[in-house]
């Protein structure tokens, strides 16, 4: 066993989530790797921290007495206000058809100029690693998605590896052959840019 | 009588019993609850995300396939509106308050309690909260819910290897933030 193998499970074996022959394996390899020893014994000590967090006050027994009824009547409410099924499996598709048909016609190309710039300085802030957190945000995902679909050349599975190709403009955005950033960034409103520009902002902050 | 199973309680919901819904809601609410709240942060920011997420399984369990189990697809709902929780907030407070986020507080908690607590404790209580969303939910789900990697992976729709990478590298950042914190 090498320490590649080893390192992402050190945190179970530290807390002994982890059993038998794994274990042992594990063991025979500390045994063996000064490196991976210190960073069981950190890991211990975290953990040992980390058990003097100090407990969240749970809600009062009202509270969960409460719960039940304000859901039901919360459901109720939206049961009664929602819109049929036929409405709701149509009206999606036909408004974002009229949505693309008069920015189509209303919008003209060059309208992104300063938010390309400003999304590409956004994007190179960031670590592949972080890019990969990102990419799995849902919300992020809800911007990018339309983009993809809008996008002929765009033609990946999942958003995520669509927001991940768009992303990967470190350094030489040229270097990404199927993908047109600036086509792409064009077929965004400005809000829309604007938005995705605050989100990657936002979570460079974290 | 043994207790019914959340497959049961689903197929009485969906024969029109109300009870069906409201043992599950019985069973899941703390879970429901404790999962928010370690995103969101505040008690009121979790009981909006505990409301929403009971209501769509509500409205949405005749839909339900129980291919997943009743508890990943509950917990993948409660992840997504936490996390649509914590983006909506952050926007808010960007909207509000253009140059810093504080991380959040208890509103009940003093001042003056806030300043005489541990500094060790308070240290780790911030390193949490400065972990990227995605990353602090790995590693809640991990530590406080000692959740397997297993069901994890289905929840959130990611492998085996790249949880246990988020959870090793979350404490990593962890254990940074504190011995600078520390140390300065």
């Amino acid at each position: 066993m090498t320490c590649t193998d080893t390192h992402y499970q050190l945190p179970d074996f530290a807390r002994g989530k982890i059993a038998g022959d794994a274990n042992e394996k594990i063991i025979d390899h500390l045994d063996r790797c000064p490196a991976c020893r210190q960073e069981v014994e950190q890991l211990r000590s975290l953990f040992v921290q980390l058990r003097e967090l100090k407990p969240i006050a749970p809600p009062s027994a009202t509270y969960w007495a409460m719960l039940l009824p304000r859901v039901h009547d919360v459901a109720q409410r939206r049961q009664a206000f929602a819109l049929p099924e036929w409405i709701q499996r149509f009206a999606l598709p036909v408004a974002a058809a009229m949505v693309v048909a008069i920015f189509g016609i209303t919008v003209t190309p060059f309208h992104t100029g300063d938010s390309f710039g400003d999304l590409q300085a956004s994007i190179q802030q960031f670590q592949p690693e972080e890019l990969q957190d990102i990419a799995q945000q849902q919300t992020i995902a809800g911007i990018v998605e339309p983009l993809a679909h809008d996008e002929q050349t765009v033609t990946s599975e999942s958003d995520t590896e669509v927001l991940q190709e768009l992303l990967a403009v470190e350094g030489d955005h040229s270097a990404v052959t199927d993908i047109d950033h600036e086509t792409l960034l064009q077929s965004l409103d400005e809000q829309s840019t604007d938005d995705l520009v605050l989100i990657l902002e936002r979570a460079n902050m974290n | 009588m043994a207790p019914k199973t959340d497959l049961e309680l689903i197929e009485d919901f969906r024969k029109g019993s109300t009870e069906g819904f409201n043992e599950l809601v019985r069973r899941y609410q703390e879970k429901v609850y404790w999962i928010a709240r370690r995103v969101v942060g505040t008690h009121e920011d979790a009981d909006d995300v505990v409301q929403d997420v009971l209501v769509r399984v509500h409205n949405g369990l005749k839909d339900f396939r129980s291919e997943s189990g009743f508890y990943t697809w509950l917990y993948r709902i409660t992840v997504n509106v936490s996390l649509n929780a914590v983006r909506a907030k952050r926007v808010k407070d960007f909207l509000r308050l253009d140059d810093v986020e504080e991380p959040a507080h208890d509103e009940d908690e003093q001042p003056d309690a806030r300043i005489l607590k541990d500094e060790y404790t308070s240290a780790l209580e911030d390193a949490i909260e400065r972990l990227p969303t995605k990353q602090k939910l790995v590693f809640m789900m991990r530590y406080f819910d000692e959740i397997p990697y297993e069901e994890m992976a289905k929840i959130l729709n990611r492998s085996v290897g790249g949880l246990k990478a988020n959870y090793f590298h979350a404490l990593k950042k962890i254990q940074e933030y504190v011995r600078r914190e520390i140390n300065s």
